[in-house]
């Protein structure tokens, strides 16, 4: 789940990139500088590398807080728990990059899913992992992923603009196949969020503090 | 029915667990009220099982009683301590010859000193499971621990036997009474999580009996939320008042499962119409 589907690539895969990587960054804003040479340096384990990453993103934090403003789906009828980083292993080893957010019926098509921000569809359709996905970009450039729908909201395009609080879709069970297929896990929305798109893997962040804090509120 | 079927229509589902009688001469008094719970309607009924002696058979009349009564079908429980497979094979004969299709497969508690517990032929409730379905068409459910079994080193662990249980066959899942309905929504996101999908019903105790209780859940570890302590500690000591209270602690339990989305709830009736009779009528026009 949560990852993005052919073009991404992983930063520990392309070390030997660092130095374009470096250059790249001086190109850049402040901002992605800081992001990427703390990416670029950090140690093995990922564990040190989730305070890392999370220290160089904590201006990306403020921006994502600020433009989160609703839920993604009925709060009351489903639980969520930090599994960011977790193990995963569909489709090979790999990593969870977002927050599940279990049906507490397990009933496809039963809760809704909403747009937590402003923003643009710029995916829609399926993807093996994350089965029928809607990607809406928001206007500060971050990627907010919302996989494993039962079905979309009717009439829901690519390019299609969306306020915070606008139906995408409801929960389901889809992916991890080929289109179409369903049932391989229990119902749940997959909410990803990629602060650095053209990054790949290494720029999803934790929605697990960002859905507690709202909840909170 | 098999109550898969009941499971899977989409509505709520309510019911109560009954206990069948330690004696013969207890029989008609519990055939009563159990008969008066059946006469509720609740989607189903379960039966604890009587282990040892013959009481292993009262699990049979009274579960047969309460389908042949009022139509309302019934869940047998049969457990591993204490049983041979012998005695196993015998009582899936009786539940089958007597038309009772939903089994409840659990481990049991060990009875202190118990006697041979080497003659027993199944250790875990997984095993108990596939055992049963190689010897008919049963309906299985199995037990579940939303605050952990006692036993068990920790929640991962206790998770991995669940799915074992379910990967044994076990069609759907009852747990265990918990009191905070946090309890329940955070274990049900780790069983989602782990893969398991059978249906689950919520095991809902209404505590008529203060002191009993708060024994109870100190041995089987359960937490009591404060909300809950005040209640016991205010009314332990007026029965009337206490009961009341315990079930109005439960209806609102259930009703806040229900608005989240959990439909199936399994209520700890045991053999007091009074108490399944108020919650049903608390609940006529939610369910
Ligand atoms: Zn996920």
């Amino acid at each position: 789940m949560g990852r993005k589907g052919a073009g991404s690539r992983r930063l520990s895969e392309s070390l030997l990139n660092k130095e374009i990587w470096l250059c790249l960054a001086l190109l850049c804003c402040i901002l992605w500088e800081t992001a990427l040479l703390v990416a670029a340096m950090r140690p093995e384990g990922d564990e040190v590398w989730k305070g890392e990453w999370a220290l160089a993103i904590g201006v990306i934090a403020d921006t994502v807080r600020t433009e989160i403003q609703g839920a993604p789906t009925d709060m009351k009828g489903s639980a969520y728990d930090d599994s960011f980083l977790s193990e995963r292993n569909y489709g090979g080893e790999r990593k969870h990059y977002g927050t599940d957010l279990m049906d507490l019926a397990d009933t496809p098509g039963r809760l809704p899913i909403y747009s937590m921000t402003k923003g643009v569809v710029t995916n829609l359709g399926w993807n093996e992992l994350g089965g029928w996905r809607v990607g809406v970009t928001s206007p500060s450039g971050v990627y907010y992923y919302y996989a494993h729908l039962h079905s979309y909201a009717p009439g829901l395009e690519i390019g299609d603009t969306v306020q915070p609080g606008r139906l995408l879709g409801y929960m389901g069970d889809s992916g991890y196949g080929e289109e179409g297929t369903t049932g391989r896990f229990p119902t749940h929305l997959h909410l990803g969020i990629q602060v650095y798109p053209e990054a790949g893997d290494e720029s999803w962040i934790n929605p697990y503090p960002f859905l507690m804090e709202r909840e909170s509120k | 029915m098999k109550l898969t079927e009941l499971f899977s229509t989409g509505k709520p589902v309510l019911s109560f667990e009954v206990f069948p009688p330690k004696t013969t001469d207890k029989m008609e008094s519990v055939k009563k009220a159990t008969e008066e719970i059946a006469a509720l309607h609740p989607a189903f009924m379960s039966v604890t099982y009587g282990a040892g002696g013959g009481t292993s058979a009262y699990t049979v009349a009274v579960a047969k009683n309460i389908q042949e009564t009022h139509g309302v079908s019934s869940l047998a429980h049969l457990t591993c301590v204490s049983s041979t497979r012998e005695q196993i094979d015998h009582q899936l004969r009786l539940l089958s010859e007597n038309g009772i299709e939903n089994i409840m497969a659990l481990r049991g508690d060990i009875p202190e000193g118990a006697t041979a517990p080497e003659e027993w032929s199944f250790r875990h409730a997984s095993e108990l499971i596939a055992y049963i379905k190689t010897k008919g068409d049963f309906c299985i459910g199995g037990a579940c621990y939303p605050e952990g079994h006692p036993e068990s080193a920790n929640q991962r662990e206790d998770i991995a036997n669940l799915k074992k249980k379910v990967d044994a066959g076990c069609d759907f899942l009852t747990t265990q009474m918990f009191f905070d309905n946090n309890i329940l929504y955070n274990f049900l996101y780790k069983i989602r999580e782990a893969g398991i999908r059978v249906p689950v019903a919520a095991g809902i105790m209404p505590v008529t009996n203060g002191r009993q209780i708060a024994r109870i859940c100190r041995i089987s570890g359960n937490s009591l939320p404060p909300r809950f302590k005040q209640i016991i500690d205010r009314f332990a000591d007026r029965p009337g008042a206490m009961k009341q209270a315990g079930v109005a602690f439960a209806t609102e339990q259930i009703i806040d499962l229900l608005a989240n989305g959990v439909e199936h709830v399994h209520v700890y009736s045991m053999n007091k119409p009074d108490v399944a009779a108020k919650i049903m009528d608390n609940l006529s026009k939610i369910l």
